[in-house]
């Protein structure tokens, strides 16, 4: 027996058919998950991992195992997108922990949730005085959403009475030197209006762009392979340390 | 096509490792004859065993152990480990029962070897 060769190929089987799951399951990102779905998400990773490495159990069951799992997520996610009332029991609910810039400590105190917690979530949010809270909710997937009291919020265009461009949305014009036909027409451009623009920044050829985009307005984004940096800023701070 | 890629692409590859996965059955048939045939083989020595034959038995069990060779190379993507060194070590020591001239101990070997091998992928 080639245990090498046997983990490799059930290895692929693993990656393949946890690639095709994760598709079927759907596109939340991370930051969405609850946290009853991100076991769930570890949960089946485990599985295949245990599929691939694993020898001394049969792959199929392991197989039928992974197969049982992807399909209970997806009743699950079936049953709280059918009922309002299972969702919050499978999923939990939003729960707020300040109300009215009074923080709510019977509610933290159910959730286990500490004021270290609080104090921390609130600081990624860019709010470092509690004073500037109005509302504070702790969503079912553990991130806090925070509204600030009014005299907090920043200055809108509304505020202002001002009427914004708006900007809509980029569309790539060409990409790895390549120039995307298809855009040009959705966008209405033509080729020698982008060649002659182009030009007009420097560049002989599309191959010497990276990217180039433009936006509703006709605005040009271009950033071509060779970066010319009037000044470089280097973050690397391994060759100071050398240096020093 | 598209539609294609997306629905009928993974469909397909699923069902491709599904009867990949369930293919040990299939697979510890023959494919060549006597020379992949380990019931065959198992029968020959069984025989040579019972009529005390140690000369024809250690030979069958050379074409046995070669056949068995050739079938794990196919089974092994799909059953136990240890059913495979389950096997392996029967063979070893119904040799040694085959070499030391000993009818019953090699007996209870080859019965132990059969189960194991009727059990293979089940």
């Amino acid at each position: 027996m080639n245990e090498s060769l046997v983990t490799m190929v059930r290895g692929i089987i693993a990656f393949v058919s946890l690639l095709i799951f994760a598709r079927v399951l759907g596109k939340q990102q991370i930051a969405e998950l609850t946290f009853f779905e991100y076991v769930l998400g570890i949960t089946i990773g485990s599985i295949a991992s245990t599929m691939t490495v694993d020898l001394s159990i049969k792959i199929f069951p392991q197989f039928v195992g992974l197969l049982t799992w992807v399909g209970a997520v997806l009743v699950t996610q079936w049953i709280t997108i059918r009922w309002r009332n299972q969702s919050k029991l499978i999923n939990g609910e939003p729960t707020i922990v300040v109300m009215e810039g009074k923080i709510m400590e019977d509610a933290m105190r159910k959730l286990r949730y500490r004021l270290s917690d609080l104090t921390e979530q609130l600081r990624i949010e860019g709010v470092f005085n509690l004073d500037e809270v109005q509302y504070a909710v702790l969503e079912a997937s553990g991130q806090l959403s925070v509204l600030k009291k009014p005299q907090n919020m920043p200055v809108t265009l509304q505020d202002l009475q001002l009427i914004g461009k708006n900007r809509g949305m980029d569309v790539e014009l060409i990409y790895g030197g390549v120039i995307i036909e298809q855009n040009l027409k959705q966008t209405g451009v033509t080729r020698e209006w982008l060649i002659e623009r182009l030009s007009a920044e420097g560049f002989r050829d599309p191959s010497e762009i990276f990217i180039a985009t433009i936006d509703t307005n006709r605005k040009l984004y271009i950033d071509g392979y060779q970066d010319k940096l009037v000044s470089k800023v280097d973050v690397d701070d391994e060759k100071e340390e050398s240096d020093a | 096509m598209r539609r294609l890629t997306r629905f009928l692409l993974p469909l397909i590859i699923m069902v491709v490792f599904v009867l990949l996965m369930v293919s040990d059955e299939f697979v510890k048939r023959p494919f060549h004859g006597e020379l992949d045939d380990v019931s065959m083989h198992l029968l020959a020595v069984r025989q040579a065993v019972l009529s005390e034959d140690w000369k024809v038995g250690s030979a069958s069990l050379e074409n046995l152990r070669r056949a068995w060779g050739i079938v794990t190379g196919r089974v092994q993507f799909t059953v136990e480990r240890d059913e495979i060194r389950h096997i392996d070590s029967n063979i070893a020591r119904l040799s040694g029962f085959l070499d030391g001239e000993e009818q019953a101990g090699a007996l209870a070997e080859l019965a132990e070897l059969e189960e194991h091998w009727t059990q293979l992928g089940r």
